[in-house]
């Protein structure tokens, strides 16, 4: 992956979408982006399943998948494998540990057309995809996620209702959960999703948090320097999200798209 | 082992792991490399150990001088190996070598070194869980670590209950002997406390044999709780009535070289409740560490200074840095 368009560690700049590692060898980016919410599902999925939150471990667990997959191909790396190996490995993280024929057997009784072929080697094929995993990951596993930030923004409003402030916290907090289908948590730290899915519950609700010290908007004090098109951006991310997926939702056929 | 670190020597073998004396042929300088054992057939079957991976999430976010460094993880195809700097001895073996002798300038530097890294873990929602002496290590600059934090874990999320099976018995807190299954700080500086004392008389304070007899060990140096000094004693898991020996001596007597600022360190740091213990900031601001003797510099700390000869001779074939050499940042 291209070092000079990496933000941070593990963010990299909107450009370095264009030229993934799949892409690279030779898949277009729509395709890349239905991959992607193809193995978000089947965490989502598999996870819920096994009794995991949202928060940590599937949202953990989809941020590793997501950054696998700045550094290795899907041509390479099947989906289907890195899901699982992704929520085994969040799971142990976030001391909500779940046994690997555990998970493994929850995956082939909730996606059968996807897993049945594996039969017994399941265990295997994921307990190697773990090591491939935790080297790209470069042993980094703590991963912050947008909730933390989210709920002390909960208390910054003292000019909204109660009720107000508690619906819009709800909304952006499910914004949150689904904004993992997106490529939004490799392009942006996870406080600056907080505001943005917070600034598009306002938007929906039609609230209109007071603005202090007439900052230009209510997050300046945070995050000065962030215009108000970036944020745009990140929301129709989600936004593009909903609408790509009323349609066909992921994983409708219950079989993964091939190329 | 990975082509960059050559190994020198097996140093110990713990229970996830084997722990290595290697060369880092990048920088030359002396590393250690814990390589975690996989396990048992069975337990292979769950990947990498939850501990190995406890280890090296939290050790990857802290950096600070008294807590070891991290330095490198390797993975390979069949083991995990991680890189820490190394350190040539621990707390227990300088406690148990008596051709050292401990002033009191030496304990108090020994203390703040201690109290300054935990005090750095606490602020980062971070316990340790197992400290004792075996877990503080010194090197030959002078420099107290703290390291093993396999068992260390995040605190503070309010629904989790932990298990109490942690520590190390001897140095174990009395809310833990009691089954408290939601705990915090106080068990670490409850631990500090042993270590402080085990420092002064180079013998563990409270060798209990048993989890009631380390209650009962406890009992017979503090005294035994009542209703007024801890209110919620009764209320936690496997609560039992003690009855101590007889009159305890005080910690003036048992402690009779220490100064009083000291035993009222000691005795902050013991105190039953664990919400009206002190804490790793207030400790630190103890009258203790305002008194003369102040601490000691690092580098006059005493090192065991036996060496095994072999480690010696082997160093010095290599021609490579002897380990004092070793640059800390």
């Amino acid at each position: 992956m291209a070092e000079f368009l990496k933000l941070t560690d593990w963010t990299w700049q909107l450009e370095a979408l264009k030229v993934t590692p799949s892409i690279l060898a030779g898949m277009n980016k729509d395709q890349e982006l239905l991959y992607r919410r193809e193995g978000i599902k089947l965490i989502a999925e598999i996870g819920a399943a096994l009794n995991c939150k949202p928060r940590p471990t599937i949202g953990v667990a989809a941020v590793y998948f997501h950054r696998f997959y700045m550094e290795h191909s899907f041509q390479n790396f099947n989906r289907e494998i890195t899901a699982i190996s992704c929520l085994f490995l969040a799971g142990k993280v976030e001391d909500f540990p779940k046994k690997c024929k555990d998970v493994c057997a929850a995956a082939q009784a909730q996606w059968p057309e996807i897993y049945g072929k594996y039969h017994h080697s399941l265990v295997d094929e994921v307990m190697g995809a773990e090591r491939v995993l935790l080297h790209t990951l470069k042993f980094d596993l703590q991963v912050g996620l947008p909730y933390d930030a989210l709920l002390e923004y909960k208390t910054m409003f003292p000019d909204m209702s109660r009720e107000q402030i508690t619906d819009a916290v709800q909304i952006a907090w499910t914004f949150i959960n689904d904004s993992i289908y997106t490529t939004l948590c490799i392009t942006t730290e996870p406080q600056m999703i907080a505001i943005a899915l917070l600034h598009l519950a306002f938007t929906v609700k039609g609230y209109q948090p007071v603005q202090q010290n007439m900052d230009p908007c209510w997050w300046s004090a945070d995050v000065s320097n962030w215009p108000q098109e970036s944020v745009d951006k990140a929301c129709h991310l989600v936004l593009d999200f909903y609408s790509a997926t009323k349609e066909h939702p992921v994983l409708e056929s219950r079989r993964l798209t091939t190329l | 082992m990975s082509k960059r670190y050559e190994t020198v020597k097996h140093l110990g073998e713990g229970q996830f792991a084997n722990v290595y004396l290697a060369k880092d042929l990048e920088s030359g300088e002396m590393v250690a490399i814990k390589k975690i054992k996989l396990g048992s057939r069975e337990e292979a079957k769950d990947g990498i150990n939850r501990t190995a991976i406890r280890e090296i999430k939290l050790l990857k976010e802290i950096h600070h001088e008294n807590i070891i460094t991290l330095r490198d993880v390797i993975g390979h195809r069949t083991s995990i190996q991680l890189v820490f700097d190394f350190m040539d001895t621990d707390l227990e073996h300088v406690v148990k070598d008596h051709s050292i002798i401990l002033s009191p300038a030496h304990i108090k530097n020994i203390t703040m070194q201690m109290l300054l890294g935990l005090e750095f873990l606490h602020a980062h929602w971070i316990l340790h869980r197992d400290l004792k002496p075996n877990n503080l290590l010194l090197n030959n600059m002078g420099r107290v670590k703290l390291t093993d934090f396999g068992l260390a874990r995040f605190f503070g999320s309010p629904n989790r209950n932990y298990t109490h099976q942690v520590v190390t018995r001897w140095y174990r807190a009395p809310e833990l002997l009691y089954g408290a299954r939601s705990y915090g700080v106080g068990i670490d500086i409850w631990s500090v406390g042993c270590i402080i004392a085990e420092l002064l008389l180079r013998a563990p304070i409270f060798p209990g044999e048993s989890d009631i007899d380390q209650l009962v060990k406890i009992y017979n140096v503090l005294g035994c709780p009542t209703e007024e000094s801890w209110p919620t004693m009764k209320t936690l898991n496997s609560y039992v009535s003690i009855k101590p020996d007889s009159e305890t001596p005080g910690l003036n007597f048992i402690f009779s070289a220490a100064p009083q600022d000291l035993i009222d360190l000691l005795i902050g740091m013991w105190t039953f409740d664990p919400v009206k213990r002190l804490t790793c900031t207030q400790s630190l601001q103890m009258d203790y560490f305002k008194s003369q003797p102040y601490c000691c510099l690092d580098e006059e700390l005493p090192l065991p200074n036996q060496k095994p000869p072999k480690r010696t001779r082997r160093l010095e074939e290599d021609g490579s840095h002897p380990a004092r050499r070793l640059i800390f940042e």
